[in-house]
C-alpha cells in the first residue's frame, strides 16, 4: 500500500541541519550462483546538504548498489537511509517514486535516455510527473536546455547526439524537478575526455548554486573535482578524506 | 494523468502505424465476431420476426370434399380471419415446372387481412385483376423473372378439371391461357420460399373467380379433385384450437377435416433454424478465441515494449501504476479504433445474413445494424484489450522486478551442449528465451499464438470433415431409405403394398423393404403428436439407426426419435401412454432411433412399432408406402431402374410405378449451408496465426538488433544472421504443430461431437487427412516464408549504429 508522503518531502525543501543523506549500517547481498555477492557490509555514511560528495573504489566494491539504494532503486537487506530526513528504506515502489520526483536526480554512466523522443519531451516527461503542467515543463526543459549547452537541440532525439550532449541532456533531465539530491553514477565514464571535462564543469557549477551531489566515480582526476572523497573497498567505507586537509572518517 | 496524456501523445507520433496495425487487428477479429454473432441472433429470430409483420394464421384446414361451408366457419366465434384457397394441382405455367404452382386463393382476404405479406419488390396483386400474380424471391431469382415480367397460363378445360388430366399432346391442358403478369415479389409465413425449393408463383384470387369452372370445377360431388381448404386465424390463438375443432366436428359432422398447427411447423423450422445459429455462434466463439490469443499476444509484445522503454523513467519518479496506465494508454486507443471499425465491418458483412435457407423467410434483407450487439461488442472488445494490456504491463513490470537472470530454454541449452551451429542456437534462443533488459521480448505469447494457429486451423478443419461426411452421408441422419413410394393414403390402398414389396426384395442391389403404415398418435394432456411407422422385422428389415437401445420386437413396444422423446418428457425404458385411433396404449420405449424423413415427421420425430402393434392402436392409415434400402455399392439411378422393371414384370397392373428418392431432412440443407464457415473460421485463424508469428519475428530482430550487431562484430556472416531469424520462424512452426495437431484433432472431435449429438446427427470421429498433411509442410513454408524480410533486415543491420546507440 502507498504510504502517505509528507508536505514538505513531496515539495522537496529541506529544513536546515538536516543532512541530505544519511546510511547507518546498510548491508546488501545479492543471491549469485557460485555464491552469494555481499556488495555491502555495513556502510555508514552521512552527506550534509550542498556537498559534492565522490565515490570511489574497484569494480565490485558497491558503489553503484550504495547509489542505488540511496536512490530507493535497490533494497536494503539491513541498516537504515535516510534522505532528507526521510527514511527510503523499506518503502514500497510508489512512495519511492513520488520521493523521487522532488528529491533525487539521477544520472547514469549510460544515459538511460528515451531513445525514440526529442531531447525537449527527454526533459518534459519527468517534469511532468513531477506535477508540472505541459507548458510549464516546457519552459522549463527550454531554460535547462540553454543552460546545459542544448537549445538547439530540443528537437533532436538522443541517437544523434554526441556522448557528452546525451550525458549533459541527461543531467538536464536529472535536475528539471530542482532535486534535493543529485546521484550520478559514472557521469563521465562513456565520455571521451573533452566530454568528462565538460560533464564535470557542469557539476562544479551545480555545486557552486547549492547543489548536494554523490557521483560515483573510477577516475581520481574526476573525484578529484569534488570537495569530499569516499572510498569503497569490499562493500565497506575505507576512507573519506574532505579537500586538502583529509579529515578521516571511517 | 498529465503524464499518461504526455506520453500517449507521444506514442501516436511515434507509434501509429503499430496501433493502426493493431487497430485493424482488432477490427478484423471484431468483425468476424460481431458479425457471427449478429448474424446468429438475425437467424434466430427470422421466423419469429416474420411472423411478428405477417400477421400468420395459426392454422390451416384441409378438407376432402368440396360441401364445407366456409361462410359458416367465418362466423364461428374462434375465427378472427379466415381466407381459401384450393389445393389445385391441375393447371400449369407454361416453360415452368410444376413444383412452382403455389396454391390459387379464391377469397380476396389472402395476403390482405391474414398473412399480410412483406413486398420487396413492387406491390401486392389486386384482388379482382385475373391477370396478375406475384411470386417469392427464390422464384425471381431461379428464373429471372420479376415485377412487369409475364408468364402464360394453361388451364383444364371442365372436362379436364373434371378427370385430372389433360387431353392434348403429352397430356397438356387444351383449356384457357390467360397471360398472367407479376406485379410484386413478396413472401409471408405460409406463402413463404421452401428449402431447396424452386419458389413460387402464385396468381391473385380474380384468376380463380374468372375462371371457376376451369379451376374449382361444379360445386357437387363430380368435382374429385379441387376441394377448398382455408388457412385461420384465431381469436386467443393457439388455445382456441380444441374450441375450434370441436365445433367444426359438430358443424360438419360427416367431413374428414385434417387442422394442421401452422405455429407448431413454425416452431419445428425455429428448432431447426436454432442449428445455423448455433453454429455461427460457435463459430463466432472460435474466432474470439482465436483472437484472444492471437491479438492478445501482439497487445503482449506491444505493452511489453512500451513497458520496457518507460522502465528508463523510473528513477525520474515513475510509479508503477503510472507506468502500467500509460504502457496501456496506446493499446486502448488502438482498441476503441478497432472495436469501432468491428461495428462498421460487422454492419457491412451483414448483408450475407440469414445464411442459406433461412434467407427465405428473412422479411428485412439486407444491411442491418444490431445495436445490442454492436454497443455490447465496442464495450466488450476495449475491456478485453485493455484487461489484456493491464495484464501484460502487470507482467513486464514483475519481470523488471524479478532478477535480471534469463530464463534458460532447455531446447537452447542442449542445442549449446551438442555444438549446434551458431544460427541454430541463436534462433533457439531469439526463440525460446525472452532476454533481459531493454531488449527483452516476451515469448510466451508467440509460442502460444504458433500452437493456437495450428490448433485452430486443425481444429476448424476437422469440424468440416465432420460437417461434410454427415451432409455426404444421409444415413448419419438416419436416412436409410434410398427409394420410397406410396401405395395408399387416408386409409386407401392404390396399390398392394405386399406385391410391390416381394418384387423389389430379391434385387440385388436392394438390402431392405419395408411395408410401412403411417398413423399419427398422440399423447393424453399434450399437444405433441407422434407419427408412427411400421417396422418389418426379418432377414430384409430396413438398417434402421439406432442412437441408443433397439427396435421393438414385440407387441407394445416402441423406439422413438429424439424430438419426440423430450417432447413426450420420457427415456429409454420408460413407459409411454399412446393414443390411436382405438383409444390409449400403454408401450415401452425400447430405443432411441432415427426416422426416415416424411410428409408429416422429420428424420428426429415419430417412432417404430411392429405392424401388430400398430393394428392394436389403428384401424387405418394416413399413409402407406414401400420403403427400400440399398447395398452400399448401388448405384441409385440404376436401382431405381431396376425396380421398376421388377415391378412392371411382377406386378403388371402396376407397370410404370417406380420409387423416387425420399426428399432430404431440411437439415441436411442447413448442414450443408454451414459447411463453408468451418472453413472460413480455418482461414481467419491462419491468418490471424500468419500475422501473429510474423508480428513476433520482426518484433524479435527490432528488440534484438544490439545482440545481433555484437554477434555480427564476433563474426557472425549475414548469412548466418539470416539463419537465426530462418531457425527462429522454424522453431515456431514445430512447437505450433507439436502442440497444435493432437489439440486441434482433439477441439475439432469434441465440438464435433456436441454439435452431432445436439443436432441429432451420428457421430464418426472425422479426420481430415488431407489438412494435417498439408498442414506440417505448410506450416514450415509460411513460417519461413514470413521470415524472409525479418531475415532480411536482421543480416542488413548497421552494425556500428546501433552498437553505438544502444
Amino acid at each position: 500500500m502507498t504510504e502517505s508522503i509528507s508536505a514538505a518531502v513531496a515539495t522537496g525543501t529541506l529544513a536546515e541541519g538536516t543532512p541530505a543523506v544519511r546510511v547507518r549500517g546498510v548491508r546488501r547481498t545479492f543471491t549469485a550462483e557460485l555464491a552469494p555477492v555481499r556488495a555491502l557490509r555495513g556502510v555508514d555514511l552521512e552527506v550534509s546538504a550542498g556537498e559534492f560528495v565522490a565515490v570511489m573504489g574497484p569494480s565490485g566494491c558497491g558503489k553503484s548498489t550504495l547509489l542505488n539504494v540511496v536512490a530507493g532503486l535497490d533494497r536494503v537487506d539491513d541498516g537504515t537511509v535516510e534522505v532528507a530526513g526521510e527514511r527510503v528504506d523499506g518503502r514500497d515502489e510508489n512512495w519511492l517514486a513520488k520521493f523521487r520526483r522532488h528529491h533525487i536526480g539521477i544520472v547514469f554512466q549510460f544515459f538511460n535516455l528515451l531513445d525514440g523522443v526529442s531531447a525537449m519531451d527527454n526533459i518534459v516527461l519527468p517534469a511532468i510527473l513531477g506535477g508540472m503542467r505541459r507548458r510549464q515543463a516546457e519552459a522549463r526543459a527550454r531554460e535547462l536546455l540553454d543552460l546545459l549547452g542544448l537549445g538547439d537541440r530540443a528537437q533532436q532525439v538522443p541517437a544523434v547526439l554526441s556522448g557528452g550532449q546525451r550525458q549533459r541532456l541527461a543531467i538536464a533531465r536529472a535536475l528539471v524537478n530542482s532535486p534535493t539530491l543529485l546521484l550520478a553514477d559514472e557521469p563521465t565514464g562513456a565520455l571521451d575526455s573533452a566530454g568528462g571535462i565538460e560533464v564535470l564543469e557542469l557539476f562544479r557549477r551545480l555545486h557552486g548554486g547549492g547543489q548536494t551531489i554523490i557521483m560515483v566515480t573510477h577516475s581520481q582526476d574526476v573525484a578529484a573535482g569534488a570537495d569530499r572523497q569516499i572510498v569503497l573497498h569490499d562493500g565497506q567505507v575505507a576512507s573519506d578524506t574532505s579537500g586538502a586537509g583529509a579529515e578521516r572518517r571511517g | 494523468m498529465r503524464f499518461v496524456r504526455a506520453w500517449l501523445r507521444l506514442e501516436l507520433d511515434r507509434r501509429w502505424r503499430s496501433l493502426g496495425v493493431l487497430a485493424l487487428l482488432v477490427a478484423l477479429a471484431g468483425t468476424v465476431v460481431l458479425a457471427g454473432v449478429a448474424g446468429a441472433r438475425r437467424e434466430a429470430s427470422a421466423i419469429s420476426r416474420l411472423q411478428a409483420k405477417v400477421k400468420p394464421a395459426q392454422i390451416s384446414v384441409y378438407t376432402n370434399s368440396s360441401t364445407v361451408d366456409w361462410d359458416r366457419v367465418r362466423k364461428f366465434p374462434e375465427v378472427e380471419a379466415l381466407s381459401t384457397f384450393l389445393l389445385d394441382y391441375t393447371y400449369s405455367f407454361v416453360g415452368l415446372p410444376e413444383d412452382v404452382i403455389g396454391f390459387p386463393p379464391t377469397d380476396a382476404e389472402t395476403l390482405t387481412s391474414i398473412e399480410t405479406p412483406v413486398v420487396f419488390d413492387g406491390r401486392m396483386w389486386d384482388p379482382s385483376r385475373a391477370d396478375e400474380a406475384i411470386v417469392t424471391p427464390v422464384f425471381a431469382a431461379r428464373y429471372d423473372k420479376g415485377v412487369g415480367d409475364t408468364v402464360v397460363m394453361s388451364l383444364p378445360t371442365p372436362q379436364e378439371l373434371r378427370f385430372g388430366g389433360g387431353s392434348g399432346p403429352n397430356g397438356a391442358f387444351t383449356g384457357p391461357r390467360p397471360k398472367i403478369t407479376i406485379v410484386g415479389v413478396v413472401t409471408s409465413a405460409f406463402f413463404s420460399d421452401e428449402p431447396g425449393g424452386p419458389g413460387f408463383i402464385q396468381v391473385s384470387p380474380g384468376v380463380a373467380a374468372k375462371y371457376a369452372a376451369n379451376m374449382i370445377g361444379p360445386d357437387s360431388s363430380a368435382n374429385l379433385f379441387n376441394y377448398e381448404s382455408a388457412l385461420v386465424r384465431l381469436r386467443g390463438g393457439e388455445s382456441a384450437i380444441p374450441a375450434f375443432q370441436a365445433r367444426m366436428k359438430a358443424t360438419f359432422p360427416h367431413e374428414k377435416v385434417e387442422i394442421n398447427d401452422n405455429l407448431d411447423q413454425f416452431r419445428e423450422a425455429q428448432q431447426n433454424i436454432r442449428f445455423l445459429a448455433r453454429c455461427l455462434l460457435a463459430f463466432a466463439i472460435a474466432a474470439l478465441i482465436a483472437a484472444l490469443f492471437l491479438v492478445g499476444q501482439a497487445v503482449a509484445r506491444y505493452v511489453s515494449a512500451a513497458s520496457a522503454e518507460l522502465r528508463v523513467l523510473r528513477p525520474t519518479g515513475m510509479t508503477p501504476q503510472q507506468s502500467s496506465i500509460a504502457a496501456v494508454a496506446g493499446v486502448a486507443i488502438a482498441g476503441l479504433a478497432g472495436a469501432l471499425l468491428s461495428v462498421v465491418g460487422a454492419y457491412l458483412a451483414s448483408t450475407i445474413f440469414p445464411l442459406g435457407n433461412i434467407a427465405i423467410v428473412e422479411p428485412d434483407p439486407g444491411r442491418q445494424t444490431d445495436p445490442t450487439v454492436f454497443l455490447a461488442g465496442i464495450a466488450v472488445i476495449v475491456v478485453l484489450v485493455v484487461l489484456g494490456a493491464l495484464a501484460s504491463a502487470a507482467f513486464a513490470l514483475r519481470a523488471a522486478r524479478r532478477d535480471a537472470a534469463t530464463r534458460r530454454s532447455a531446447v537452447a541449452r542442449t542445442a549449446a551442449r551438442v555444438g549446434a551451429p551458431v544460427p541454430v542456437l541463436v534462433g533457439a534462443r531469439f526463440a525460446l528465451e525472452p532476454g533481459v533488459g531493454s531488449s527483452a521480448v516476451p515469448v510466451r505469447p508467440a509460442l502460444t499464438g504458433a500452437v493456437a494457429g495450428v490448433l485452430g486451423v486443425l481444429a476448424a478443419f476437422t469440424f468440416s470433415n465432420g460437417v461434410s461426411d454427415s451432409v455426404d452421408h444421409p444415413e448419419r441422419f438416419g436416412q436409410i431409405v434410398a427409394l420410397e413410394g406410396f401405395v395408399g393414403a387416408d386409409g386407401e390402398d392404390f396399390l398392394s403394398a405386399a406385391k410391390i414389396a416381394d418384387a423389389v426384395r430379391d434385387l440385388p442391389s436392394v438390402s431392405g423393404v419395408n411395408d410401412s403404415r403411417q398413423g399419427i398418435a398422440t399423447k393424453a394432456g399434450s399437444r405433441a403428436t407422434v407419427v408412427l411407422y411400421t417396422y418389418d422385422t426379418g432377414s430384409d428389415a430396413l438398417p434402421v439407426v439406432m442412437l441408443d437401445g433397439r427396435l421393438p420386437n414385440a407387441p407394445n413396444e416402441i423406439a422413438l426419435a429424439p424430438n419426440t422423446l423430450d417432447q413426450l418428457h420420457v427415456s429409454v425404458g420408460d413407459h409411454v401412454e399412446l393414443t390411436g385411433d382405438t383409444g390409449p396404449r400403454q408401450l415401452l420405449v425400447t430405443g432411441r432411433s432415427l426416422m426416415p424423413n416424411g410428409p408429416r415427421n422429420g428424420y428426429a420425430d415419430g417412432g417404430w412399432v411392429l405392424p401388430e402393434t400398430y393394428d392394436s392402436m389403428f384401424r387405418s392409415f394416413r399413409f402407406h408406402l414401400v420403403q427400400v434400402s440399398l447395398t452400399p455399392s448401388a448405384d441409385l439411378d440404376q436401382a431405381s431402374h431396376a425396380i421398376t422393371a421388377a415391378i412392371a414384370a411382377k406386378v403388371p397392373h402396376a407397370a410404370g410405378y417406380g420409387l423416387r428418392p425420399p426428399d432430404r431432412p431440411s437439415e441436411v440443407y442447413e448442414m450443408d449451408d454451414v459447411r463453408w464457415l468451418p472453413v472460413v473460421l480455418g482461414g481467419f485463424l491462419g491468418l490471424l496465426a500468419l500475422a501473429a508469428v510474423g508480428h513476433s519475428l520482426a518484433t524479435a530482430v527490432r528488440r534484438r538488433a544490439r545482440e545481433v550487431a555484437v554477434l555480427r562484430v564476433l563474426g557472425m556472416t549475414r548469412g548466418q544472421t539470416r539463419g537465426v531469424v530462418v531457425t527462429q520462424a522454424s522453431l515456431l512452426a514445430i512447437i505450433g504443430l507439436l502442440f497444435g495437431v493432437p489439440l486441434g484433432l482433439a477441439l475439432g472431435r469434441t465440438v464435433w461431437r456436441t454439435v452431432a449429438h445436439s443436432t441429432p446427427v451420428v457421430y464418426v470421429p472425422p479426420t481430415d487427412v488431407l489438412a494435417m498433411v498439408l498442414l506440417v509442410p505448410g506450416a514450415l513454408i509460411a513460417a519461413n516464408l514470413l521470415a524472409v524480410w525479418p531475415a532480411r533486415r536482421a543480416a542488413r543491420l548497421r552494425v556500428a549504429e546501433i552498437l553505438r546507440t544502444e
